[in-house]
């Protein structure tokens, strides 16, 4: 059962192949930067300070010394010698698998076919962000990314280009996730967990990744086989690594103490996420 | 009627937005105490030296990476990012101390930060916005890399004049913060010896996979 169930998986992938071969010098980027150098000025409004009210806002608006306003907060770690070992165990299979598999890979597949194949991947996962989206009373962004879908799908052959955002000027909203849905409704993180294989985590991101995966397609594609599951979770990974390769090597390189360096960039990130810190989504004037 | 005074009103608006531009223009583009025009024209260098080329020649790439380095030798401020990185651990350092890390710290700094140039591949930046207040500023930008919006925020403070960043925050992880952690981390284990011991070793191994 399980290698037919492969061997579907296989011929998906050469469909797929067959398809991206097909129309060549991909649709994914319509955004060439032309003879000029690709800096754009956004004329979008100065003063909007609702949107900013953060930790970096109160800093300008602070009068008091400079230093105040810097949060030394971190997350709590009580597992962390299991985590470190895990730590090493996914920096190992970084550095031996998937580093060597993404490097032939990336030689194998130009860069724009490799991101018309992230472009599917993330169309497939359409259903994780507009649930959380609503969730967390985002109509308009929940209404964007069914938009995107429907155009993505259909325009942009099976979602391998962003149709949407190249012919529509429809441009992904912030990707919303369960983690960041709970954290909306006052959950905080819990403590760190750095998972094998799959990387770091806390509690709560943990329980919204179990939920986000009963909204993924690609988990009743699988059916309750785990090998399948693997499969898929393994072709987007290494895809994505292909397109991120060094960025990991860099940071490790330049920790002075890479797992914990890495605890707090993930805590960083996410608490950024969970209150839309980030100004995506506010596209250049053009 | 409405659509009449509409027009007029819109004409009224017009006339003014050319005044103000004719006279905003010239001081915009040469002040060097706007803060968003100096990482603008900053960035810009940093562009312009990346797809220089007569500098991608592999025999030019040391060449490459000391300009980049020059332009964000102007543009950031590591005696500020050195104090803020050591809060708590700043005041009790010596000069020399001080000195001999902020060098250290500044070669880390641009081996995360500047170690990708060689992979330039047409990213584009876009500025979304400036927020000025008295000394310090926020200069909120991003970071178009194949086709995902990555958004970087600048953190500047005024210094005799010239605006320069002592802190970038990428995807809300911030530079200074992060290794603010990683530095205490080391200091309460191993003292602040320990620190720099660490710091030159990890900056030399950089620096020998680079060769």
């Amino acid at each position: 059962m399980g290698t037919g169930n492969g061997k579907i998986a296989a011929g998906c992938l050469l469909l797929l192949l067959l398809i991206l071969a097909a129309v060549d010098d991909g649709p994914c980027f319509a955004n060439e930067a032309g003879g000029d150098l690709p800096i754009v000025l956004s004329s979008s409004g100065q003063d909007d300070e609702a949107e900013f009210a953060d930790e970096d806002e109160a800093w300008l608006m602070d009068d008091e010394g400079e230093m105040d306003g810097e949060s030394q907060a971190s997350i709590a770690d009580p597992l962390e010698s299991l985590n470190r070992i895990f730590f090493r165990f996914n920096d190992r299979l970084y550095f031996w698998v998937v580093k060597p598999m993404a490097t032939v890979y990336a030689n194998i597949l130009a860069e724009d076919i490799r991101i018309c194949i992230r472009n599917f991947f993330s169309n497939l996962s359409v259903p994780v962000r507009v649930v959380n989206n609503i969730l967390q009373g985002k109509m308009n962004a929940s209404g964007i990314e069914l938009a995107r879908f429907a155009v993505n799908s259909t325009v942009g052959i099976v979602g391998l280009a962003d149709a949407a955002k190249d012919g529509f000027g429809l441009a992904p909203p912030p990707e919303e996730d369960l983690g960041q849905t709970l954290g909306v409704y006052g959950i905080g993180p819990g403590i760190y967990l750095n998972w094998p294989v799959l990387g770091p985590s806390t509690t709560r991101d943990t329980v919204g990744m179990v939920g986000d995966a009963f909204l993924e397609p690609l988990t009743y594609v699988a059916d309750g086989r785990l090998e399948t599951a693997a499969a898929f979770y393994a072709a987007e990974e290494l895809n994505h690594a292909s397109l991120t390769l060094g960025d990991y090597e860099l940071f490790i390189k330049t920790s002075l103490d890479p797992y914990s360096a890495m605890r707090d960039v993930y805590y960083q990130y996410r608490q950024g996420r969970v209150n839309d810190l980030s100004v995506q989504g506010d596209g250049p004037a053009k | 009627m409405i659509g009449r005074t509409g027009s007029k009103k819109r004409i009224i608006w017009l006339l003014t937005a050319v005044v103000l531009l004719a006279w905003g223009l010239p001081l915009g583009s040469s002040a060097a105490n706007d803060p968003l025009s100096q990482v603008k024209n900053a960035v810009q260098e940093v562009l312009r030296i990346l797809q220089d080329e007569q500098l991608l020649a592999p025999d030019m790439k040391e060449e490459r990476k000391k300009q980049v380095e020059a332009v964000v030798d102007t543009m950031f401020d590591f005696a500020k990012m050195s104090k803020h990185a050591l809060v708590g651990y700043w005041d009790e350092r010596t000069p020399e101390e001080r000195k001999r890390f902020e060098s250290l710290f500044a070669r880390l700094v641009k081996q995360r930060y500047i170690g990708k140039i060689d992979n330039y591949t047409g990213q584009e930046v876009v500025f979304k916005r400036q927020r000025v207040k008295g000394d310090r500023a926020l200069i909120y930008t991003s970071l178009i890399d194949k086709g995902i919006e990555i958004p970087i925020t600048y953190k500047l403070l005024k210094k005799e004049g010239e605006w320069r960043a002592f802190d970038m925050k990428i995807e809300n992880v911030s530079l200074v913060a992060n290794y603010r952690q990683d530095f205490s981390r080391i200091i309460k284990k191993d003292g602040f010896d320990g620190l720099i011991a660490r710091m030159r070793e990890k900056v030399a191994e950089v620096e020998a996979d680079g060769k």
